[in-house]
Parts: structure tokens; C-alpha cells; sequence
């Protein structure tokens, strides 16, 4: 069945559905091709016990998406907010950072008295430069316009060529601190070695969750409620929405973007294409003899994410028990004794080994029960980060991992293991719109325009997911500032 | 890529000729720069025979099933419709239209061509052939090249036992009395190629030699080929330009190199295609050949055109048959019409310690037809 629409969006991820839902608001005809039969592109890690983990944190998703597409009406909410981020120590002596700075160093005394007195200083002056930035990350700004002190800009020039393991040992001594701050590095697939990657703290700090900068946030029923809520904005506002519609190819007319062709034969005629998909796949597979240019494309092939993130829903007896500490609902529990443990962990990961080692944030959701649930077991959701691409995808090994995983974590949760009844884990690759997706964060994207990672050298293509975040992640923003420029009157492909 | 020098299949017998002792690298091979004289073995080239070591031009095999359309995507000229046995001169460009690198594309069969250029491009012809699953092979190691350039090349080759009834840029795999070589005509006018066996370099020259015993064959070194390439109008990168290796670079583009006949305008879908068509008309300078009533310039010698400036030179050398120093330049195409007077001002030297103002008129290019595969 062919036919013809304004715009049509490839990919049904939080991006993709917050262009769909922006666009057809302004008007245009929309249609959005969705390669598998459900929208939001998060991991489905359902326990059998149906009791959704729905995914994991929310750390970035975009307040001007939630208000303007009134996703609240959608059925939106929150459980857990201002998730405190707790580094879980071997000795027992875990570091607690919470909003409140001088509870936090009172908890990093423990380790260290200096670090106790740099930390409240290192807080705020990464959240007055992150506030600053925020024109360049939550709009369409440019470098050039942002208005920062003179000390800021140095700051930012310093950042921008410092990586993160640097920057962190040369404010703090504890290995405690350090390695507990260095999970957020790790969050656009860079390595915490890499020149640029200081960056990611000042990104990580600009996100606002519930009106809270810096915070994270866990929604009733996980991440696939954001996803569920943008697909009804999107109903709502006349998004023709295909699932099971996978798009073969981007068909041109000379030169531009004309349409695509499903892979089932269909065609959809329109003057523009928003991808939600990577740009390595939108510009190396959807686009046909490479027509975006042999550098380009070639390009896009050599920056393939080696990288990524995998996750695993553990099925609970009980929650396990955590020494002195309260409401385990309420935060981010990273596990990760040293800088070197990241450092290793990427080695091995780039080179498609599991590491020795693991790096992961452990979160505890509060229980949503589904209609058809038989139980009502409590469920943890372990995010592990960095790990290999094209690890063995059976079922053995994913039986393997959920193990080696839960004893891992059992080292600083002493019973955890025990109480695990079921695990679910998803592999990087088993999804495409999950964080880590895509290519690596690096300085120069973060700090690039938004025109820069949405345009392609197709006219009429541009990319709306992952890829055209300043670090991949699943807020909504490239998708709503892809609509943006797509309405712009000076483009011309729009009538 | 090789670290050091290398020495070409021919070296022994080119060291044997080399009675100055003058060498020079290109591409990483060592080569006779001059047997016994310059203009001597230019004029040979023009009016008898010459055997020139070829050896130094990067080589390289395309294969795969989508061979055919990757060419015809990388280069100028719609490859795809190139017939088995033959070859065509193409540009590659850039994603902004520039000049990435020249060369001579031969078909070999359904699936598999060859790439013959004068300098090499290795990261992006691999790289965008992986783009196609298209497989690129160097194979300038291990083969060796001789050009047979001159009126007396077809008398010379026939002398030897082989048939040369090729058309211009034909080629054909022959076996030779033993030997397994490819003769081409990529030479085009009085210009033909044997492709050999590194190992069976030796013999191949050994019989060329003798046969051309007859005819007056004399070995030609890098410089008088210089003297042919820059007679017929042909810039080296390097020398006279620097290839673009940026992705997106708009500099040098094909019509200020003089290379626009290399670009096929029916063929739509070759890379940079869009960014050519849309600079090429603000192109405000071209490439031009000069005849210089003096001695020849240096490269960059501001050309004059009624008191304005209108360009400069590039290459510039002494051509032993046009008898006068000729020159490649740049200049504006208000005054690159044939027969155009300028006049440059030469800079005092050694031999003349003060300036000197001399004339130049534009000339028809290219000066001489070219008898070896250039480009």
C-alpha cells in the first residue's frame, strides 16, 4: 500500500515520537514506521511474574517535551525522584550523595576530610556552569551566544580537552568518591580516559528531572510509561503510527530525500525524513550507494559504536538488607571500586571481552503490580556499563551473566544472590533506542550545534534520535528540535 | 605501506644506463632520473623510441560483485558501462567536489577492474570500497610496468613477437614466449605498457631492448617524462598541486586543474557530483599553457596582463620539440584566450643578478599530444 504524507519519521523511539507528535501538531501529515511491534524501543525485561521493570532511570528527559506534549494527561508520573547516588562500598562504608551537599560530606568524611570540604565547592561550581550551558543543550543555541563568565569559559575550554579520570583525581583522593562519580562518565559510551570526557559530569548536571537539576528520576511502571505517554500525545495529535513497518531504504530524488520503501514493498512518498535511527545506520544502510557522500559514509562507518550498555531485571524474594540505610526505592546505587575498574572494563568491552570486573548502577523500583500480575515480588533493575557489543546472545550465557552479575553484586549487598528468583537481561544490540546506543559521546559533539547532529548532506534527511543528542539518551529533545527545524520556513522542503 | 626505498624490477639494468648516477624517489621507488640527457631522451619519445620504467605508478585491484557500481559511484565516468578489455581516464572527488586523485580504470572482467594512478589514494578507494563489500588490492609490488613511447613503439613491440593491434586504451593479457605480461595502449597516442611479473622484469626489458635495437630504443628517465606530461598539458599532485584529502573540501576543483574532460556530465550519480555542478560556474581561474620568449620560471611567477595581475605559473620546463620554454599556469579565464599576451618579470638568479620582464602568449593546449598513460 503506498501512499504520500508530509513527513515521515523512521523509528518509534522517545525521539521519534516526540517529532511525530510536535510535527503533526503544527499540522503536517505525519507517518512513523516502527521496524518491531511496539513503540518506545525499550527493552521489554518483564519478569514472568509480570511485573514490569519497564527499563531503568530516567536522567535526562526533557522538561519542555513533558509540559508542551502535557505528557502528565498521558498517564506520565513518577515514583522515585531526586535519586540520591549511593557508591556501595566492599568495607561497608558506602558514600551517600544526596541534594543536601553537607549531609553528602559528612558521608565522604568517612573517606576522606579533604574530599569532604572540596566536594560541596566541586557541586556548585558544575551546576552554575551546567545552568549555563543549557542554551546549547536544551535549545537550539550555539556555543557562541552562551553567556558565561570569564572563569567558565577557561572551565569549559579545560574541560573540553580533560578527561574524566583526570579531572576527578585532581580534585579527590578517596578511591570511594572518585568511582562512585565516574558511573555518570561512562553514560554517552566514552571512555572515562578520553580527552573531553570531564564534560559528561557538566551534561549529566544541566538535565533537570521534576523541576530538580541534576536529578533522576524512575517513572511509575519504568521508562516504557514515558514512551506509552509520548505514543498517545502522538495519537492524539493525528501521527499515522506503523508498527511492524520496517523501512528497507530512503528513496531519492535527485539527490533528496523523496520518501522511503517499507521493507514489505510499500512506499511513502514525502518531501522529508526524520530518522530516529543511529546515523551510522541511517546514512550507511537506509540510504542507498551511500548517495550521502563515500567520506561521509565512510565516516559514519568508523565511528560503529564498539561499546554499550546491557541490562538485567532481577526478580526478588525480598529486598535485601542494607546495613544503616533507608528507603533503598529513592537511589542510584553504583558499584564500582576504582577509577580502573571503568579504565579495564572499557578495554575489555571495546575488544568484545566481558571484563574482569564490572561497572554497574543498581536501582531498586518501587513494585508495580500489572493487571494480570500473580505475584508481588520486589524487582531490581542493574544497568552495566561498558560492555561489549556482539557478547554470545543465549540463553546459557545470558544465565551466566545474570550470575556472575548477582554475585557481584552480592559482594556489597551480602545475601543479594539468594534472594534472586528470575533474572531478565537485554544485550546490547537486542535494542537500538536504549542509552548507549549509537556513536560515542566525544567533546566535540557535545559542544557542536544541533544543526550539526541533525542535518546530513541529503537534503530532506535528518536524524532525530540518539545520535542527534549531545549524548545519547532518552529524553525527547532531538526529537522535538528536528520538528523545530523541519517547520522552519527557510528550509523550503516543507510547503 | 613500505618504510624506506624501494628498487623496481628494471633496477639492475636502469643502474646499468645510469651512467650520472641520478636517481629520484617516487612513491616510494627509487628511479633514474636522467639516463644521459633530458632533451635528448624527450626528443627520442617524439621522434624514435624510448623504454621508460612505469613501475612507480600505484596500482591496485577492484574486485567484488559490486565492483562496477562502486566505480560508478567513486569515479567521473559511468564504469559500469565499461566493456571487458577496456579502460577509461577518470577524477574521484571529494564529498564537496574536489579533486581527490586522477587515474586510469580498466575493466578486467564482470567483477573485476584495476586502478592505475600517479599517486596514491589508499584510505579512501579502501574505505569506501568497504562501503560496497568491494575488496582493493595493492598490486604495484608485485608487478613491474614499461612504456614503450614513441613513433617506433607498435615496430618495436611487433619486433618482439607481439601483436599490438590495440585501440586506444585497450589492453589485452598475452602470454609471451613464456611470460605472462598485459599489454596496454592507455598511452593512447604512439603509447603502449607491458605489465610483467616482478620476477620476470629482467627479460621483459631484455627483449624490449633488443628488439628495439633496430629503431634506436634508449631507456628514458623520470625528467624526460616530465617534459612529455607537462608538453601535453598534464599538472602532477604534488608538484603542482596538492590533492584535496579532506572529506568535505571544495579545493582544487577539476576545471582549475584543467581535468574537466575527465568528468562525464551525463553520468548523475558520481560522488561530489551536486557540489561540482554548483561551483563550477563561479570557477574564476583556469589552467593554461604559456609559450615564454626566455628562459623558463620559477613556479609561482606572477603573470601580468596589461599591467594587472593575472595568474601565475606552475610547472614550467624547456621542450626540446617545440624548441622554447614552455609553462603551465593559472590564470583568469578573462585572459586565458590562445594568443593572449603576458608578460612576467623573472627573478634575478646566480646568472643575472637584476629582474627581467619578459613576454608569454597563451598557447592552444595541450601543446603535444601525450604518448604515455599520464595523468
Amino acid at each position: 500500500m503506498n501512499g504520500v504524507a508530509d513527513i515521515v519519521i523512521i523509528g518509534g523511539g522517545v525521539n521519534g515520537l516526540t517529532a511525530a507528535a510536535f510535527l503533526a501538531r503544527a499540522g503536517k501529515k505525519v507517518v512513523l514506521c516502527e521496524a518491531s511491534n511496539r513503540l518506545g524501543g525499550i527493552p521489554i525485561t518483564t519478569s514472568p511474574e509480570k511485573i514490569s521493570g519497564g527499563g531503568h532511570v530516567l536522567y535526562a528527559a526533557d522538561p519542555v517535551v513533558i509540559a508542551g506534549l502535557k505528557l502528565a494527561r498521558h498517564g506520565l508520573r513518577f515514583t522515585a525522584r531526586d535519586m540520591a547516588l549511593v557508591g556501595l562500598r566492599r568495607d561497608g562504608r558506602h558514600v551517600v550523595l544526596t541534594r543536601d551537599s553537607y549531609a553528602s560530606a559528612r558521608s565522604i568524611a568517612v573517606h576522606s576530610q579533604r574530599d569532604a570540604e572540596t566536594y560541596p565547592v566541586f557541586r556548585r561550581v558544575l551546576f552554575e556552569l551546567a545552568r549555563a550551558m543549557r542554551p546549547l543543550w536544551w535549545q537550539n543555541g550555539s556555543r557562541g551566544a552562551l553567556k558565561l563568565s570569564h572563569t567558565q569559559k577557561v572551565l569549559l575550554k579545560t574541560l573540553e580537552r580533560t578527561s574524566a579520570a583526570a579531572w576527578l583525581e585532581s580534585r579527590f583522593e578517596s578511591d570511594a568518591l572518585k568511582a562512585t562519580l565516574a558511573y555518570d562518565a561512562t553514560d554517552g559510551g566514552i571512555p572515562i580516559l578520553d580527552a573531553g570526557s570531564a564534560l559528561m559530569f557538566v551534561w549529566r548536571a544541566a538535565q533537570e528531572m521534576c523541576g530538580l537539576q541534576g536529578s533522576s528520576a524512575v517513572p511509575v511502571n519504568g521508562r516504557q510509561t514515558y514512551a506509552d505517554a509520548l505514543a498517545k500525545a502522538a495519537t492524539a495529535s493525528g501521527v499515522d503510527l506503523r508498527t511492524t513497518a520496517r523501512v528497507h531504504r530512503l528513496l531519492l530524488e535527485g539527490g533528496a530525500a523523496a520518501g522511503v520503501e517499507l521493507e514489505n514493498g510499500d512506499r511513502i512518498a514525502a518531501p522529508l525524513v526524520l530518522s530516529g535511527a543511529t546515523r551510522f545506520e541511517t546514512i550507511c544502510s537506509l540510504v542507498p550507494e551511500a548517495a550521502a557522500g563515500l567520506g561521509e559514509t565512510a565516516r559514519q562507518a568508523r565511528s560503529e559504536a564498539s561499546v554499550g550498555t546491557a541490562q538485567i531485571l532481577f526478580t526478588l524474594h525480598h529486598l535485601p538488607a542494607f546495613g544503616d540505610m533507608h528507603a533503598p526505592h529513592g537511589a542510584r546505587y553504583i558499584i564500582g571500586e576504582h577509577l580502573e575498574t571503568y579504565v579495564s572494563a572499557h578495554a575489555s568491552a571495546r575488544s568484545g571481552a566481558l571484563p574482569a570486573e564490572f561497572a554497574m548502577e543498581l536501582v531498586f523500583p518501587p513494585v508495580q503490580k500489572m493487571e494480570d500480575a500473580i505475584s508481588e515480588q520486589p524487582v531490581a533493575t542493574v544497568q552495566i556499563r561498558p560492555f561489549p557489543f556482539g557478547h554470545d546472545t543465549g540463553r546459557h550465557a545470558r544465565q551466566m551473566l545474570s550470575e556472575r552479575i548477582a554475585s557481584s553484586i552480592d559482594c556489597v549487598i551480602p545475601g543479594f544472590a539468594l534472594q534472586v528468583i528470575h533474572a531478565a537481561v537485554t544485550l546490547p544490540g537486542d535494542v537500538t533506542h536504549i542509552e548507549g546506543s549509537g556513536a560515542p559521546a566525544h567533546g566535540t559533539r557535545m559542544l557542536a550545534a544541533w544543526d550539526a547532529r541533525i542535518q546530513t548532506p541529503i537534503r530532506g534527511l535528518m536524524i532525530c534520535g540518539n545520535d542527534a543528542e549531545p549524548v545519547g539518551a532518552m529524553s525527547g529533545r532531538a526529537g522535538r528540535i528536528a520538528a523545530q527545524m523541519a517547520l522552519r520556513k527557510d528550509n523550503g522542503i516543507l510547503p | 605501506m613500505t618504510l624506506g626505498v624501494m628498487a623496481t624490477p628494471f633496477h639492475m639494468r636502469g643502474a646499468a644506463f645510469n651512467r650520472g648516477n641520478a636517481w629520484a624517489t617516487r612513491n616510494g621507488w627509487t628511479l633514474s632520473r636522467v639516463y644521459s640527457s633530458v632533451e635528448d631522451e624527450a626528443l627520442a619519445a617524439r621522434s624514435a623510441v624510448v623504454l621508460s620504467d612505469i613501475t612507480w605508478r600505484w596500482r591496485v585491484t577492484i574486485e567484488g560483485a559490486q565492483a562496477a557500481n562502486f566505480l560508478s559511484r567513486l569515479a567521473t565516468k559511468n564504469l559500469a558501462e565499461l566493456s571487458p578489455g577496456m579502460a577509461a581516464k577518470a577524477l574521484w572527488l571529494t564529498d564537496g567536489g574536489a579533486v581527490r586523485g586522477a587515474g586510469l580504470f580498466a575493466r578486467f572482467g564482470r567483477e573485476a577492474f584495476a586502478l592505475a594512478a600517479s599517486a596514491p589514494d589508499t584510505d579512501w578507494i579502501a574505505q569506501s570500497a568497504a562501503l560496497f563489500g568491494v575488496t582493493v588490492r595493492d598490486i604495484s609490488p608485485e608487478q613491474g610496468g614499461l612504456a614503450i613511447i614513441g613513433p617506433y613503439a607498435a615496430h618495436v613491440l611487433r619486433a618482439a613477437g607481439l601483436a599490438c593491434d590495440l585501440a586506444p586504451l585497450a589492453f589485452r593479457k598475452l602470454f609471451w614466449r613464456g611470460l605472462d605480461i598485459t599489454l596496454s595502449r592507455w598511452g593512447e597516442h604512439e603509447g603502449y605498457e607491458i605489465w610483467c611479473a616482478a620476477d620476470d622484469g629482467l627479460l621483459v626489458w631484455d627483449r624490449l631492448m633488443k628488439a628495439g635495437g633496430g629503431y634506436g630504443i634508449v631507456p628514458a628517465g623520470l625528467d624526460a617524462m616530465d617534459v612529455l606530461d607537462i608538453e601535453a598539458g598534464i599538472l602532477r599532485p604534488g608538484r603542482d598541486y596538492k590533492a584535496a584529502s579532506d572529506t568535505h573540501a571544495c579545493a582544487p576543483t577539476p576545471m582549475s586543474l584543467g581535468l574537466e574532460t575527465l568528468i562525464d556530465a551525463e553520468h548523475g550519480g558520481f560522488n561530489g557530483r551536486a557540489a561540482w555542478a554548483a561551483t563550477r560556474k563561479n570557477e574564476t581561474h583556469i589552467l593554461a599553457g604559456i609559450e615564454i620568449e626566455s628562459e623558463t620560471p620559477a613556479a609561482h611567477t606572477p603573470l601580468q596582463c596589461a599591467g594587472a595581475a593575472v595568474g601565475h605559473t606552475l610547472a614550467s620546463v624547456y621542450s626540446p620539440a617545440l624548441r622554447r620554454a614552455i609553462a603551465l599556469a593559472r590564470i583568469e579565464k578573462s585572459a586565458a584566450a590562445v594568443g593572449t599576451q603576458l608578460s612576467l618579470t623573472l627573478a634575478p638568479c646566480a646568472q643575472r643578478p637584476e629582474f627581467r620582464t619578459v613576454h608569454a602568449y597563451v598557447a592552444e593546449m595541450p601543446f603535444l599530444p601525450t604518448p604515455q598513460m599520464a595523468i
